[in-house]
């Protein structure tokens, strides 16, 4: 997957959440030695110094680990990623009520619609 | 004192007309900002008085604490917005030249960059294609482990293609501390690579701001909120001052 | 940053004059023939004999001229365009100073000038060399010995070292005239060109007025300065009296050259506006 980035939020946020992504994901995988900076900046195509404040949130999070000798390597503690992936999920669940809400289903219908369609064959 | 440049009240006249309107400006090392504004606002005065080739009317600027003179220029590496190679240079000419006067050359990084555009060390300039050519000296102005790089309009007049290049290239390879001064028109596509924005109008600076900042505060890309603010000045030829 | 900057001037320079060199040197190679073959035979068969030996002679001399030329032409063009044109973003961008640009050019122009002027010399010599080589060597070998006859009056040395270096510092002064009057000319905002030929023939026009009133005060006291040395020793004091007048030449050339020095670096470091 490729980075994509939008115009009017802010970059190192949308980095952030697609580097997260891309961890749970296993793009990255645990244990792994992560990227550096400027690579990843390279590959986005964006300044460093965004991508370090983006990195930094991944290390505030836990997700990746610094270390003075090995550098940034993924982290390999199952829980740490079981949590961000159920924090995705429910970003993502946020956003799916949110977006019916528009379209007229309230909270309920939207799970009801969700259950339904999730039960059918739909694969 | 870590500033890389410091302009205080900067001003450069052309007879009647103000260039410069009492410019300050403080760029810190390590940083990508944009130069941003319409043609005319005086992007091309004010780097060109950063490297020495121009005077200022009055005011001054400081690049690492000194005045513009021979030890400014051996740290800053400048690209113009047009070409400047004698025509009967060839490639291994100018590399060599590079290497010669200049401390911070990477040969080895240059050779690698032309021989990836496909360059012959014994082409003449004259026979490289225009786009070539910008490349070519932007891989120069880059081979330089410059404090300071002021690059004039890098991207106008260059298809899209290349302009991802020139990005990638001044992205990839700017020193480690270095400050990279983009000068440009076309800001939507160096948005994602800018740390700051400083925007230019009229020979004064109306707005300088990191790009997150800009985005979180506004909820605008950089490129949105500088069409909204310049768009009066579009429509009224340049005279009044959309803020 | 002087010795890099001459390097490439000089490259560029010997880049662009090896061939006429060449082609003067080989032109003396074949008037020195066409003079021994064609035109002492006598044998002219025809017009068309005629023009075939006066031809060698009238490709040299336009040669001569056209190189003379073409280096006033790239002297100029050097710091026209080399400086103040395009290349200029590059040249003044270097971490050199505006001083160390000027000198490097000048230096240049010297060199070439003095080059063309050798390979007219040597030119010269081989059109004798080959004509008749056993004979233009006996010349020359003879001409230590013929110096040695001729009575030099005491000092004559002096005075020809005096008279080379003089011609040699008007050179280098008649070429930052033109860098000068090129700097001036900068300092318009249109028809730069036009504009430096105004300084040029303005800053002639200044000199001329001022050798003039110089000379006007130098003539009251030159009978004087010229029988203090006559009375001294007849003959010998003569050359005193050149080798004073050199002397004053040169002193007024070097303060004009130092003058067209400043003066352009001046106008470069302060008003320099490249477009």
């Amino acid at each position: 997957m490729d980075f994509t980035i939008q115009s009017s939020r802010p970059i190192w946020q949308q980095l952030t959440e697609q580097l997260r992504r891309r961890i749970v994901t296993g793009v990255y995988p645990p244990g792994s030695r992560f990227p550096a900076v400027r690579e990843l900046a390279a590959e986005a195509g964006v300044n460093p110094n965004t991508m370090q404040r983006s990195v930094s949130q991944l290390e505030t999070d836990g997700l990746v680990i610094t270390n003075r000798t090995l550098g940034r390597t993924v982290t390999d503690r199952v829980e740490t990623l079981e949590e961000m992936r159920q924090t995705l999920a429910l970003e993502r669940t946020e956003e799916y009520f949110s977006d019916m809400k528009e379209l007229g289903f309230d909270r309920a219908a939207a799970a009801a619609l969700a259950q339904r369609e999730g039960e059918g064959n739909h694969e | 004192m870590n500033e890389l440049v410091k302009c205080e009240a900067l001003c450069r006249d052309f007879g009647p007309v103000k260039a410069l309107d009492g410019v300050d400006l403080t760029l810190e090392p390590g940083r990508i900002v944009g130069l941003l504004g319409p043609n005319g606002s005086g992007k091309t005065t004010l780097i060109k008085i950063m490297n020495g080739l121009l005077q200022p009317s009055s005011g001054e600027v400081l690049i690492a604490g000194h005045r513009p003179g021979p030890a400014t220029k051996g740290i800053i590496s400048y690209l113009p917005d047009r070409g400047y190679f004698p025509d009967w240079m060839k490639v291994g000419d100018m590399i060599d030249l590079f290497a010669d006067f200049y401390e911070d050359f990477d040969r080895v990084k240059a050779e690698d960059m032309c021989r990836s555009l496909e360059l012959a060390d014994a082409q003449t300039i004259k026979t490289l294609s225009k786009g070539n050519r910008e490349k070519m000296q932007l891989m120069l102005v880059m081979s330089r482990a410059a404090r300071l790089y002021l690059l004039d309009e890098p991207i106008a007049g260059v298809d899209p293609a290349a302009r991802d290049y020139i990005m990638h290239t001044i992205l990839t390879n700017y020193s480690e501390n270095g400050t990279v001064l983009i000068s440009t028109h076309l800001i939507e596509d160096v948005e994602q690579v800018l740390d700051e924005a400083v925007f230019l109008q009229q020979g004064r600076i109306v707005l300088h701001e990191s790009v997150d900042g800009i985005r979180e505060r506004t909820g605008k890309s950089v490129d949105a909120l500088f069409r909204e603010m310049f768009r009066t000045q579009m429509w009224n030829g340049g005279e009044s001052n959309a803020r | 940053m002087l010795g890099k900057l001459i390097k490439y001037d000089l490259r560029s320079c010997l880049r662009k004059f090896w061939v006429l060199w060449l082609a003067l040197a080989a032109l003396g190679v074949v008037n020195g023939l066409s003079i021994r073959y064609v035109l002492e035979s006598g044998d002219f068969r025809g017009i068309w004999m005629f023009l075939l030996g006066i031809l060698p002679i009238i490709l040299l001399s336009v040669l001569v001229m056209i190189i003379a030329i073409m280096a006033l032409v790239y002297i100029c063009e050097r710091f026209y365009k080399g400086l103040l044109g395009d290349e200029g973003y590059l040249m003044f961008t270097l971490p050199a100073t505006t001083a160390e640009h000027i000198a490097s050019k000048s230096i240049v122009a010297l060199i070439l000038e003095l080059i063309s002027g050798l390979v007219a010399v040597l030119t010269v010599f081989l059109v004798m060399v080959v004509y008749d080589a056993p004979r233009t060597l006996e010349f020359l070998g003879k001409i230590p010995a013929y110096l040695r006859e001729i009575p030099f009056p005491r000092g004559t040395g002096w005075l020809v070292a005096e008279t080379v270096i003089l011609s040699l510092v008007m050179a280098v002064v008649s070429n930052l005239h033109i860098y000068q009057a090129i700097a001036i000319g900068h300092l318009a905002k249109k028809h730069r060109g036009a504009w430096a030929v105004l300084a040029y023939v303005g800053i002639n026009i200044a000199l001329s007025i001022l050798t003039f009133m110089l000379a006007d005060l130098g003539v009251s006291r030159f009978d004087r300065m010229f029988s203090f040395f006559f009375d001294d020793t007849g003959f010998h004091g003569a050359v005193g009296a050149i080798s004073a007048g050199l002397g004053v030449s040169l002193l007024y050339q070097l303060i004009l050259g130092v003058v067209f020095f400043f003066g352009t670096k001046v106008i470069l470091d302060r008003r320099l506006n490249l477009e």
